[in-house]
């Protein structure tokens, strides 16, 4: 820094150097930063900038009042401005040494100076509310050939292609340090030497050089970029580019999305985003996804369940999703299994997601490192996902349809066993444990499969369960336009899924969204309005027995007599007592119904205060209401047992609203490209559940009805989140090639208790465009761009449930003897506080080939502490988990790659690809007192978080045809001994099953009118294959795959994979469940996956246009086509024997566009 | 001015933005619950957490501790019930081989320690209390407390050595260890002593009152051999005159029944017992759950009105399923019909039958039995040496308590008798089955907790 310049900022500093210009305004006084790089401005290049010097905020413009005798000019200018508020632009050897002597008492400042600058040389100009001071000009130079280049005052607007103004854009002279901004209008002017060259650029345009000639109005005609380094992503509270972006952010556009027909957008995002790891559940329509962006930062809340997913932001329109991407299912059904141990996923359910039209988006932005996550605080500790519906655009009004129709089916799946292999499997179980099939039911030997059913009967269950085709229809209209000022777009959308099982199961959806964008004619108010709505009824069954239902023998008899009626005895044989021989009809027979409501509505204003200052407010509202049933009618049930049925009704209702009110500013200065965000949020949450539970319904008709049940009770659960929060931003590019980004905020929570309400968090980012060294540019010309960017800073969490520092009671459910009770909710803990993650990231990003070619690899460091976890505790505490800061250290780290090319970039023919790679690595580095805490033996410091401890499997004892184990000595046991104390005795460190890698790899072809698109989904990781779902010990009465029939072990002497069958409960049971916690069951899920094909062709006749048709588009779509994988079970995506893989659909359709 | 207006506006915002920051992200409780000192700030509320305990002991569908569990599982164990499902789990607690990661196991430990937790919250929440009478709060904490000692007492008979929680804190109970026998006893007597020194001296048998904190003393002295003293709890009870034994066995479990000391009303709407429901099959073609030994029905004496009014069967392809008919329905359309007993006068007169016989006072010991005896139908007991009538009184409490509270299980346990009566028809049977796994779940999430002996 300058000592001269910020002594000459002071009054007691006179007289200035010479050859300084500089410019005063009470607002830079403010900011010492800026002070320095102003007090640096070269005096020779005089120009102005305006626009900052319009900030000059906070005064009051007076009447001058002056008593003066031979005064330095300047300092009477100073006490003008003190008086007033203009700011005088001058250059610092046009004013030095003059002298004033004046006297006038409250007089409008244009007499004032008038008075002081009569005998000067100087003239006076007042801009707004700057006032410029020039030399009077002595002479004019001659008109043919100025000696040296002249000063001129130049006006210009920056529009596009359309004609439509490009607001803000920036506007610098090349060879020069000045540099300017239009207005909201696109208009500048500017003062520069009429041999100057203007450089105009903006973000998501091509930047442009303009060389200035008599021209005195410019228009300047900026082309958007073809780029991938320029085109426009959405960021927080605003948008960048790649190219100048220094925080790491993936986008999917909505070209990615209309070529898969899925119904949840969640699906389209699988592979193609490095860094985001999502995974479906299941394949049933509307069934949830997780969502986890590089790696779980916070311990696991339960042991021995499928790990809950750190889950990130989702922002929607800049509105948080109301629902998130949580499960808000309070009843069971086929797609919430629930608390099931091995074949089923606890975080199933119904995704909120299914309620968003993928064909409303225009993109979707993953946000990952500290810097891009930094302004959404510690609601973005886990990453951001932020998706941006469809605007309206400037043109005539158009129509646009869509309608997709085609089929969904089970891809692949491991046979089950027949009829004579089942009961050959039985017949040897019995023999195996000496026993003797016997139709005597209490008996232990009871079998009536062998001893009752028919012998010969075979029927595939799996082929009459999940074999069945499920349908899909999707069709979609917007209507979009609009003038300079005001654009709309208006869509409608309805979809339709079949589920694969019998029954009238679907998934019908129908949203609406529109969005207003309107500006006033001076561009200087904004205002958009977005809303997007939501139906969506899904209706399926609550019984989860139905995903297992091909477990039934299959020699079972026909579920149904000659009359349609489920039949419950079969020649004496009871078809309701034991599980494995349930009527399977039954679980067709409980109903289940979801309806979700979804609504999102965005308001945004934005009005320019001064030129570079905008005022803008973000207002949200988002509910998000969900409407439940499920029945166990009579109709499912013996009726020889008189039974009633039982009904539930469940609603949850969730609301949140937002509001965030900013103020920006904008400018350059020099070189310098700079904004200030500032801010705050106002975010208020709510969830009201309520639960009645309707019993002793006599008829069936009723079951939709409350009040047709003999007994209701009624729960209720309403919890109340708010949220708040300041932040600031700043942000500067210096020449093209320095770009520093900083954020700071403060963050307060409701979760919190008194006190602990508020942190701060904060992050710091750098850019270098090396590839605009001079340098560089002479030593690699090859190289395009390439940027170095780094990134550090600290984000927080309150990612745990309400209330959970207020020690609670709730009434129960039912009365005791007419006396209410009141039940403890909680243990309460008021001493927790925000978690906190430090995230560090390296980026590198080169381009080649005039953008042909570009290469971006970033590495993370990811470290959560002071983590807030559900920390587990032993029942004797009375509750088995404590929300508290855990003291353990976890960290993330991982390399990301994408490379993105276009191979062919003719006319006719162009070919681009896209490849991306996540290598992600999970450790837990610190757990002090780990020992002799409740995670013991659940965590080894420097593992993953994830890691898996079991037995060691040792095959099978030839002699005793039983699984085997080894000891923590490596002897060979029968029975291995379970963790004990803080021993892990012979459990065994088993590894991971968080992937080792994944990506995807997109292709884009096109030929004339006809577009290919193909995407490859891959992934390296260990599974759970199919024999830690086995049902039941095999050999008992329920069917297996037919895998088994090969490995299982016949007699002694054999050396099998597998162990022997058992008829009944004994040592094979026990040693079957060993190997279920041992690495037999776990396997490698590795797979690459052809997730989507999609063909087009677009037709553009005479007869379509006679028709005001623009153009016909006709596509067919497939998804999940085939998948190249060695795991052992059904899909290594869902690794669920029993549940419903990923569907394979193929649609095709039809796209007009008027 | 335009320019000052903007200026206003914009100062204004930052005042409304920066302002009420602190106070915005101040919430309450939830609508629909109560901050625990509320709770515990007047008598009504308090009295609320007390019936919470109740309910939530009996508001479980399943098999919980306290809503037949202890009649199901130890029922297996013993020589009750015999092995009649395809259930695993189930098989384990009949063959007494117990698996550590038994899931039925798993839920009676954890819903144990959630009632304590409970008792506990209501002790802690009661002691922290000034405006309530210290007549209401003294008899408030008795009966936690009388509900803590009846919990911990079929705990310790479980599972031997039980971590002793007193307190709600988690960092003191997450870590606590196993308790010796006898601490966990002395808590007992001494939640008791409190109980009955402050329990009110009603007859209402759905709360704990005075009378059914010296039954519960007597059954705890007499398993502690501390035979003088459980004959003087006992006596104040039958000495009372409160209640008295229902001439006709039909009767015992109803809702009006005379010889309830303590018990609990089913909370359920719609439901009777859970004993009820799941003993009792819904129609007499079906197969019952739970089928009765045949050495326990056979045991009965020719006469005993209990084997025809307790027991009842269902006859499916010619063979006959018997199973437990004390309690009776299963579902009503009003006020339940039957109450599940914790405790009833019949046991008590066999808890001073007991302790009378151990003092030698036989004739005494004879006349307690021969109340029961005669109320089955049954004429009075032969028997005049101490060592008859012990093995008369072990057959006496077999017929009266079979198929309640796993009273057949702890009896052959106490007394010595379980390696002799089990071992032959068990199998599996080893001397360490006289206590249960704890559940490896909390050996993992507790690391100072140890394992019962034979199990790991």
């Amino acid at each position: 820094m300058n000592l001269n310049a910020i002594k000459m900022a002071k009054p007691e500093a006179w007289p200035p150097p010479i050859h300084t210009l500089f410019a005063r305004s009470i607002s830079i006084r403010n900011l010492p930063a800026l002070k320095s790089i102003l007090m640096r401005i070269n005096s020779i290049k005089l120009l102005l900038i305006i626009g900052l010097l319009q900030a000059s905020a906070s005064v009051v413009f007076g009447q001058v009042t002056l008593k003066e005798s031979h005064a330095p000019l300047e300092k009477v200018l100073h006490i003008i401005e003190k008086q007033t508020g203009y700011v005088f632009l001058y250059t610092g050897k046009d004013v030095q040494s003059l002298t004033v002597s004046v006297e006038v008492s409250n007089v409008p400042v244009n007499e004032a100076l008038d008075k002081c600058l009569k005998d000067l040389p100087l003239s006076y100009k007042v801009l707004d509310k700057n006032i410029l001071l020039k030399r009077k000009e002595v002479a004019p130079l001659p008109q043919n050939k100025p000696a040296n280049p002249i000063d001129k005052n130049i006006r210009g607007n920056v529009v596009d292609t359309t004609g439509a103004a490009i607001p803000n854009a920036t506007i610098t002279v090349k060879n020069s340090s000045f540099s300017s901004t239009a207005d909201n209008k696109g208009e500048f002017t500017l003062t520069v030497q009429d041999n100057a060259i203007l450089v105009i650029s903006s973000i998501g345009f091509e930047s442009k050089e303009v060389a200035l000639s008599s021209e005195y109005n410019l228009r300047v005609v900026l082309h958007q970029s073809m780029s991938k380094l320029d085109e426009v992503h959405v960021i927080a509270y605003g948008t960048s580019t790649q190219r100048i972006s220094v925080g790491s952010i993936s986008k999917v556009t909505s070209t990615d999305i209309q070529q898969q027909p899925v119904t949840n957008p969640l699906a389209v995002l699988e592979g193609r985003v490095p860094g985001l790891s999502i995974t479906a559940s299941s394949g049933i329509p509307g069934s949830s996804f997780t969502v986890q962006i590089r790696g779980q930062n916070t311990l696991n809340s339960a042991l021995g369940s499928l790990a809950p997913k750190d889950q990130p932001l989702f922002i929607i329109d800049g509105v948080p999703f109301a629902a998130q991407n949580d499960n808000l299912n309070q009843f069971q059904s086929v797609m919430s299994p629930g608390l099931g141990v091995y074949y089923n996923n606890r975080y199933g359910g119904v995704s909120p997601f299914n309620s968003i039209n993928p064909a409303d988006i225009e993109s979707i932005e993953v946000l990952k490192d500290a810097d891009a996550t930094a302004i959404y605080g510690s609601r973005g500790g886990n990453g951001v996902i932020l998706v941006t519906t469809k605007k309206g655009k400037i043109g005539k009004t158009g129509l646009d349809i869509t309608v997709d129709d085609g089929i969904s089916t089970v891809p692949k799946a491991m046979p089950m066993m027949n009829t004579q292999e089942y009961l050959a499997m039985r017949r040897e179980a019995f023999a195996n444990d000496k026993l003797t099939p016997s139709n005597i039911v209490g008996n232990r030997a009871y079998a009536p499969d062998l001893t009752v059913f028919d012998q010969n009967r075979y029927t595939d269950w799996r082929e009459n369960f999940i074999g069945n085709t499920a349908h899909h229809l999707n069709t979609n209209a917007a209507v979009s336009g609009g003038n300079e000022n005001t654009q709309f777009r208006i869509a409608g959308g309805f979809n339709q899924d079949t589920y694969i099982f019998p029954g009238d199961y679907k998934d019908n959806r129908a949203s609406f969204s529109s969005n207003i964008h309107h500006s006033s004619n001076d561009k200087k108010f904004t205002l958009d309005f977005t809303t997007n709505y939501s139906y969506d009824a899904n209706n399926s069954s609550s019984s989860l027995n139905l995903l297992t239902a091909f477990k039934l023998e299959p020699n079972y008899p026909d579920p149904l007599d000659s009359y349609g009626n489920l039949i419950w005895n079969y020649k004496g044989a009871s078809l309701t007592g034991s599980y494995a021989g349930l009527n399977p009809m039954t679980f067709l027979k409980q109903g289940y119904s979801v309806t979700n409501t979804s609504l999102n509505a965005n308001l945004l204003l934005s009005y320019q205060l001064f030129r570079g200052l905008t005022f803008r407010t973000n207002t949200g509202y988002g509910t998000f209401g969900s409407n439940e049933f499920s029945s166990f009618p009579i109709v499912a049930q013996n009726p020889a047992y008189n039974p009633t049925a039982s009904a539930n009704f469940g609603t949850n209702d969730l609301m949140t609203w937002i509001i965030e009110p900013q103020l920006e500013y904008k400018n350059s200065f020099k070189k310098a490209i700079y904004t200030i965000l500032a801010g705050g949020t106002f975010q208020k949450k709510s969830d009201n559940t309520t639960q009645v539970q309707g019993s002793g319904y006599i008829n069936d008709d009723l079951l939709n009805s409350i009040s047709g049940s003999a007994t209701q009770i009624a729960s209720d659960q309403s919890t109340l989140y708010k949220y708040t929060a300041i932040f600031a931003r700043f942000n500067v590019r210096w020449d093209g090639k320095y770009i520093v980004d900083l954020n700071a905020r403060r963050d307060g929570s409701s979760r919190f208790g008194p006190d602990r309400q508020f942190g701060n968090f904060g992050s710091a980012a750098a850019g270098w465009i090396f590839s605009e060294e001079k340098f560089i540019k002479k030593q690699l010309p090859i190289l395009i761009y390439g940027k170095l960017r780094a990134s550090y800073g600290i984000t927080g969490s309150d990612q745990i449930g309400d209330y959970n520092f207020i020690s609670r009671y709730a009434p129960t459910s039912y009365s005791y003897n007419g006396t209410l009770g009141y039940l403890p909710q909680n243990l309460a803990n008021d001493q927790f506080g925000w978690a906190t993650t430090k995230k560090l990231e390296i980026g590198l990003e080169l381009g080649f080939v005039q953008d042909r070619l570009l290469l971006s690899s970033s590495w993370y460091r990811n470290r959560s502490g002071n983590q807030l976890i559900s920390y587990l505790l032993p029942d004797q505490s009375g509750f088995n988990s404590v929300i508290k800061n855990s003291p353990a250290l976890v960290q993330n780290t991982g390399w990301e790659f994408t490379l993105q090319a276009k191979i062919i970039t003719h006319k006719d023919f162009s070919w681009n690809t896209s490849l991306n790679a996540t290598i992600p690595r999970n450790k837990l580095l610190a757990f002090p007192g780990l020992a002799t805490s409740s995670y013991s033996t659940t965590y080894l410091i420097g593992r993953p978080v994830g890691e898996i401890l079991g037995f060691k499997s040792a095959g099978v004892n030839p002699t005793t045809g039983l699984f085997q184990f080894y000891d923590a000595t490596g002897k060979i046991v029968a029975t291995p001994k379970a963790p004990s104390g803080n021993s892990l005795n012979d459990f065994y460190d088993l590894g991971s099953r968080d992937p080792k890698f994944y990506g995807g790899l997109a292709n884009n072809i096109s030929y004339k009118n006809v577009q290919l698109s193909f995407f490859f989904e891959y992934r390296k990781q260990l599974g759970i294959n199919y024999l830690s779902q086995l049902y039941g010990t095999p050999g008992g009465e329920i069917n297996q795959p037919e895998a088994l029939i090969d490995s299982h072990w016949k007699s002694p002497g054999d050396n099998a994979s597998f162990q022997k069958y058992a008829a009944v409960y004994g040592p094979a049971a026990t040693a079957l469940a060993n190997y279920k916690r041992s690495d037999g069951v776990y396997s490698d899920a590795s797979y690459l996956r052809l997730k989507t094909v999609s063909v087009s062709y677009l037709i553009l006749s005479k007869v379509l246009s006679k028709m005001d048709v623009k153009s016909l588009r006709v596509y067919v779509n497939a998804q999940n086509i085939f998948t190249i994988t060695g795991y052992k079970g059904n899909d290594p995506e869902t690794q669920n024997f029993y549940g419903v893989p990923t569907l394979r659909t193929i649609t095709g359709g039809l796209q007009l566009t008027f | 001015m335009k320019n000052k207006s903007r200026l206003l506006l914009i100062a204004i915002l930052c005042v409304l933005a920066s302002a009420s920051c602190k106070k915005f992200t101040e919430v309450g409780p939830p609508k629909n619950q109560l901050v625990t000192s509320k709770v515990f700030a007047d008598s009504a509320d308090a009295n609320s957490a007390i019936a919470g305990i109740y309910v939530d002991m009996y508001q479980s569908f399943g098999f919980g501790f306290a809503s037949g569990g202890l009649t199901a599982y130890p029922g297996y164990s013993a020589d009750e019930f015999k092995q009649n499902s395809n259930d695993a789990d189930m098989n384990q607690f009949f063959d007494d081989k117990i698996d550590i990661n038994n899931s039925y196991n798993a839920i009676l430990w954890s819903s144990a320690y959630k009632y304590i937790y409970d008792a506990n919250a209501c002790i802690e929440g009661l002691s922290g209390n000034s405006k309530m009478s210290p007549t209401a709060k003294a008899s408030l904490t008795g009966e936690a407390r009388q509900i803590r000692a009846f919990l911990y007492f079929n705990m310790v008979n479980l599972y031997g050595q039980v971590p002793l929680v007193r307190v709600t804190d988690y960092k003191i109970t997450q870590s606590q260890p196993n308790a010796p026998v006898d601490s966990i006893y002395a808590q007992i007597i001494s939640d008791l002593s409190f109980a009955q020194a402050n329990l009110p001296k009603n007859s209402k048998a759905e709360r704990a009152n005075y009378y059914s904190a010296n039954s519960l003393l007597a059954k705890v002295q007499l398993y502690r051999k501390n035979y003088q003293a459980a004959e003087n709890a006992a006596n104040l009870v039958i000495n009372s005159g409160n209640y008295h034994l229902e001439p006709d066995p039909n009767n015992v479990f109803l809702a009006g029944s005379t010889e309830a000391i303590w018990k609990i009303i089913p909370v359920f709407p719609g439901f009777e017992t859970w004993e009820g429901y799941n003993f009792v099959p819904s129609d007499p073609t079906a197969t019952p759950q739970y089928v009765l030994d045949n050495s326990l029905v056979n045991s009965f004496e020719a006469g005993d009105l209990r084997k025809a009014d307790w027991i009842a069967s269902n006859t499916i392809s010619g063979i006959s399923y018997p199973y437990p008919y004390k309690y009776k329905a299963a579902t009503t359309s009003g006020a339940p019909t039957e109450n599940y007993m914790l405790i009833r006068l019949a046991e008590v007169y066999l808890i001073r039958a007991e302790a009378r016989a151990d003092q030698n006072n036989l004739s005494g010991a004879v006349s307690d039995i021969n109340t029961v005896r005669n109320r089955a139908g049954l004429p009075n007991l032969t028997a005049t040496d101490q060592v008859n009538i012990l093995l008369a009184i072990e057959k006496e409490r077999r017929s009266e308590m079979f198929c309640e509270w796993g009273n057949r299980w702890f009896d052959l346990i106490r007394t010595n008798r379980a390696d002799a009566v089990l071992q032959p028809i068990k199998p599996n049977w080893s001397h360490n089955s006289i206590l249960y796994p704890i559940p490896a779940v909390e050996i993992k999430s507790n690391p100072a907790l140890k394992q019962n002996q034979g199990y790991n």
